[in-house]
């Protein structure tokens, strides 16, 4: 999801049409965008569609709602004429960055917003779906500063060197990666080649270093510019060629003529942008299933019209069109989107589907329920504590290894509770006043690790009072076990959180599934608790695998 | 008929008016009991009661310590009658400056003392106000006396004091002499059941307006019970619960089996804002032949995989990751649903917090289209969210198509947000073979919960404040 500034006047005169704020609004939520923001000159919009590049300029936003209002329908007429000029492509580039589609576009009809505008785009696609220029990096020059051809290739970092964009001298390429903004914020995309890529002229003059930076001169658009020369380069030449086609129909739309160039690959030539018509053929009734109801054709025609495709029918099936800046429309599953978007999703009948199915709860939820109605019964109060706590807290109560997190947004969250105790010690910390007696419990996920990392349920039973007892817990112990029918035992423990001499090990058979005693004051003098504390915890997965063995659930 | 304390309090009484502090000393009751019993004797007509505002002169910390020590013109006056002459500054050492100035000003005025050029001479001993001091302090002082202390800063202060006084009456004689603590049954004891005694006597009388400390209550978490209610209302919709939930699920669960891309950037649910842990970097809890077919269908739609990032484990980032998880063993027709926790890392202040709880669903069948998840996310939207109304938008979703954002009119709040859905995509299903269209979708709870417990602060949904649950 993208968010791009698109001017309001521009945006206007280029529609033909001036909406309201509202009007703006609900068109946008038609074509998968939201206005999220209006100051009278700027609108600032979300595009949802990740492959909708398109749409991230706002002469793209123009175009899909010139179909939206049926001010123009069907295919957008884009003519393409061949430029006659080639971009050499070295083979060494082929391990570092190896596809490039480049294209002219003359006689833009350029002002200050459009210029905003294209150099948005750019960045906006070499972001989202150039996931940070990893897969696309874009690059837009100044097209009456070139000599023809232009090459590809790799170059030892240190023997070329050229002034990089709003630099003021020249530097290597590993100076730029070293020095410059974007070269420490995209130098990573390079790290472990010893050759770097360059775009340069036949005169040898560097023109862009993707994909860190365009040159100072070649590389910088004004709003004088009138021919742009596009260098689009990444991982896979589909998307390198579809996000050029995105580009060029864009610029076109400012006014340009669009020239295409001939990429010479050691192999093969293409040349590109590609703004060919894609057609693909579909039974109606496959499109119709997943909507859930039939149309009648020209009410089709005129909503793929609306969405700048182009259809016929032959007999059962669907022949769709369109023009290839879109790469969205592969499947009846994509055709019915565009019907279903286009036909508009509130003018639709629902209906409840009439499948019979049975509903039920999982036994872990009845098992869960079953505990805390008895722990409720019992006069006990439910608490509901964080699964992340701190690792201090955390590991007070672990004997094994803390799961902890990488990247935690806060020291008090940034591990995974291997005990309940934890999260409610946590929240019980420096606590001021509780009514005494308190009797709380929680039921909840910890997870802890024990030959690998494990996860469970447990419940955690804890009594404050002036005085408490290690018989005080032990007697809610024995009615909850006495009320879901479990037999369990007690063993000697030693647990440093529990005072040597007052905690048991609690066993069903030969598992054991909890611990039960009165907490350590070492502990309770650490986290500023005023009240002696006893409680039990029990694993509520031990208990479930008890049930199961007894054929009870 | 009157209560055990209002016997013991009318017996205490004479005809002489007595007071409330006096009375309760002898009865050892506190002062606020033993007030509350005068007023339902008085109002039974059993005695008169008064009240006063008493108003006393008592000495301040200051006038206790001139008690003790003397008042300063008494200690230079002790102090000439020894030196017969001294230095004001030498005074000034031994006393406070304002202190000094008073005094000698005090004992020039009487004729006890001469000032010649800085040096004071005694002249003959004059009465100070010490006895007074101790006049107020035993409350003898008289008006007069007190006037000539009350000018001297911060020696005395006046408080006042609401004083009761009571006395019984003709009534309250008649009825004192009436009742016979013999007649009267006190302490309700199995004693009484089996002696018969309850047949000859009386129960005494309660004071029902006592107040006593509250009993404890057992209590569920609002916000739990908040989430029982949403799962009872899906399961009364036909919705099994499905039962995958874990914390820590890999990459592979979470986005790739979803057949999001892995080179997907920043997003609604994208690895920007996941969870993950630090010590460990792999997690297998896949079957490796769908593990096998998802990879394919990554290689062969989005043209890349990395088998590191698939076998990253992270905190789970959506609860679609159990929709996928489901797939494997779901029944068609098939109706599914989960309510857990979810992490995602955020600032955490009052609108944001780290985890949270989805409610996703699915529903497989054979015949489903998209104007049935229409319909079954109005279904749920207003029997769960307690929506008046519903609406869609397109959306994009990388693992639905068609996808929708659904806002619920909410009586309140109008239009919000409330939950992202699609039909799940083919390429998506492939490698878990499934070939019928399957329903999904996922929705937060907090804002709901929020809403319907009345709470501002989406860190409130956890406990903060024990005390607080226990009222």
């Amino acid at each position: 999801m993208a968010v791009i500034n698109v001017n309001y006047l521009e945006f206007s005169k280029l529609l033909g049409k001036r909406l309201s704020k509202e009007e703006i609004e609900e068109a946008l939520m038609h074509i998968k965008c939201e206005l999220s923001g209006f100051d009278g000159e700027y609108m600032s919009i979300e595009v949802k569609d990740f492959y909708r590049i398109d749409l991230l300029s706002l002469a793209g936003l123009v175009r899909e709602l010139k179909g939206f209002f049926g001010i123009e329908v069907g295919i957008p007429n884009y003519k393409v004429e061949f430029s006659g000029r080639e971009v050499i492509v070295d083979r060494e580039v082929e391990k570092i960055r190896p596809f490039i589609a480049c294209a002219i576009v003359e006689d833009i009809d350029m002002n200050e917003e459009r210029l905003k505008d294209i150099i948005q785009m750019q960045d906006k696609i070499s972001f989202s779906f150039g996931n940070r220029r990893k897969k696309i990096a874009i690059g837009t020059h100044n097209a009456e500063l070139i000599d023809f051809p232009v090459y590809y290739k790799a170059v030892d970092p240190e023997e070329v060197s050229f002034v990089p964009l709003f630099e003021e001298r020249e530097m290597s390429l590993r100076e730029i990666l070293e020095k410059t903004k974007t070269g420490k914020l995209y130098g990573n995309l390079l790290k472990g080649f010893s050759k770097y890529p360059v775009l340069m002229d036949k005169k040898g003059k560097v023109i862009s270093f993707p994909p860190i930076i365009n040159s100072n001169d070649i590389g910088r658009l004004t709003e004088e510019t009138r021919n742009i020369f596009i260098d689009v380069t990444g991982s896979s030449l589909n998307d390198v060629i579809f996000v050029l086609n995105s580009i060029v129909t864009i610029l076109a739309d400012y006014g340009g003529k669009i020239k295409s160039l001939k990429i010479v690959y050691g192999d093969r030539d293409i040349i590109t942008p590609d703004l060919r018509i894609i057609s693909r053929e579909f039974l109606i009734s496959d499109i119709f299933k997943w909507i859930g109801i039939s149309m009648d054709k020209d009410e089709i025609k005129d909503i793929l019209g609306r969405k700048r495709i182009n259809c016929k029918f032959n007999n059962d099936r669907i022949i769709v069109e369109y023009l290839n800046y879109r790469k969205d429309i592969n499947t009846d599953q994509d055709v019915a989107e565009e019907i279903i978007v286009g036909y508009g999703i509130n003018r639709l009948k629902l209906r409840y589907p009439s499948i019979y199915t049975k509903g039920s709860l999982t036994i872990r939820r009845k098992t869960i329920n079953t505990l805390r109605k008895i722990m409720v019964s019992l006069g006990s109060i439910e608490l509901y504590t964080t699964v992340l706590v701190n690792e201090d807290i955390n590991k007070l109560f672990t004997e094994g290894e803390i799961i902890r997190i990488r990247n935690p947004a806060s020291e008090n969250y940034n591990s995974i509770r291997s005990s309940i105790l934890s999260s409610v010690f946590q929240v019980m910390q420096g606590m001021g006043s509780i009514k005494l007696p308190a009797k709380l419990f929680e039921v909840g996920r910890v997870s802890y690790y024990e030959g690998g990392l494990k996860e469970d349920d447990r419940l955690l039973y804890l009594y404050l009072n002036s005085e408490v007892s290690f018989s005080d817990v032990l007697s809610v112990l024995e009615r909850l076990f006495k009320e879901i029918k479990i037999d369990f035992d007690l063993k000697e423990s030693n647990h440093k959180f529990l005072i040597e001499g007052r905690q048991a090990d609690i066993y069903i058979g030969s598992n054991l599934i909890g611990w039960i005693g009165e907490i350590n004051p070492e502990i309770l003098e650490k986290l500023e608790i005023k009240y002696p504390v006893a409680g039990f915890e029990i694993s509520v997965g031990e208990l479930i695998n008890k049930m199961k063995d007894d054929n009870r659930t | 008929m009157i209560t055990e304390l209002e016997y013991k309090v009318l017996k205490a009484l004479t005809e002489e008016w007595k007071s409330l502090s006096e009375l309760s000393r002898d009865l050892g009751e506190e002062e606020y009991k033993v007030l509350r019993t005068l007023g339902f004797l008085n109002t039974k007509g059993l005695i008169d009661l008064r009240e006063e505002v008493e108003k006393n002169y008592v000495l301040t910390d200051l006038g206790e310590k001139y008690l003790r020590e003397g008042l300063p013109e008494k200690r230079i006056l002790d102090i000439l009658e020894r030196e017969r002459e001294i230095e004001i500054k030498d005074l000034e050492e031994k006393f406070d400056r304002d202190e000094v100035s008073f005094s000698l000003g005090f004992l020039k005025r009487s004729g006890a003392i001469d000032i010649v050029g800085g040096k004071v001479i005694f002249k003959k001993r004059v009465k100070t106000y010490d006895d007074i001091l101790k006049k107020v302090k035993e409350k003898r002082a008289s008006e007069d006396e007190i006037k000539l202390l009350i000018g001297r800063k911060g020696i005395l202060k006046l408080v006042e004091r609401r004083e009761y006084y009571a006395r019984i009456n003709e009534n309250g004689k008649k009825v004192l002499m009436e009742f016979d603590p013999e007649k009267v049954i006190y302490h309700y004891t199995k004693d009484v059941l089996d002696s018969g005694v309850w047949k000859k006597k009386k129960f005494s009388k309660y004071d029902i307006n006592m107040r006593v400390p509250m009993a404890e209550i057992g209590r569920y978490n609002k916000y739990l019970e908040f989430l029982d209610k949403l799962r009872e209302e899906l399961v009364s919709m036909g919705f099994e619960e499905m039962e995958n939930y874990r914390i820590v699920v890999s990459h592979f669960w979470n986005l790739d089996s979803l057949f999001v891309p892995q080179d997907h950037p920043a997003g609604d649910i994208s690895l920007m804002d996941t969870f993950f842990l630090k010590d460990f970097d792999e997690i297998i809890d896949f079957p490796e032949d769908l593990y096998k077919k998802v990879k394919e269908q990554h290689i062969k739609f989005h043209n890349f995989w990395d088998d590191r990032i698939a076998k990253v484990p992270i905190l789970v980032s959506h609860d679609t990751t159990f929709s996928s998880m489901q797939l494997l063993k779901a029944k068609v027709p098939g109706k599914y649903f989960i309510i857990d926790k979810v992490f995602r890392y955020d600032t955490i202040d009052a609108k944001h917090f780290i985890e949270f709880t989805q409610l996703d669903g699915i529903v497989l069948g054979k015949d489903l289209s998209f104007i049935d998840l229409l319909g079954v996310l109005k279904e749920i939207i207003i029997n769960v969210a307690g929506a008046e109304d519903v609406k869609f938008y397109p959306a994009f979703f990388p693992f639905t198509e068609p996808s929708v954002e659904v806002y619920a009119k909410h009586k309140k709040l109008g239009w919000i947000e409330v939950a992202g859905a699609g039909i799940f995509r083919k390429e998506m299903l492939e490698p878990f073979g499934i070939d019928v269209p399957v329903l999904a979708w996922g929705m937060g709870i907090e804002r709901l919960a929020m809403i319907y417990l009345g709470i501002d602060d989406i860190r409130e949904l956890h406990t903060k404040n024990i005390r607080r649950l226990q009222d």
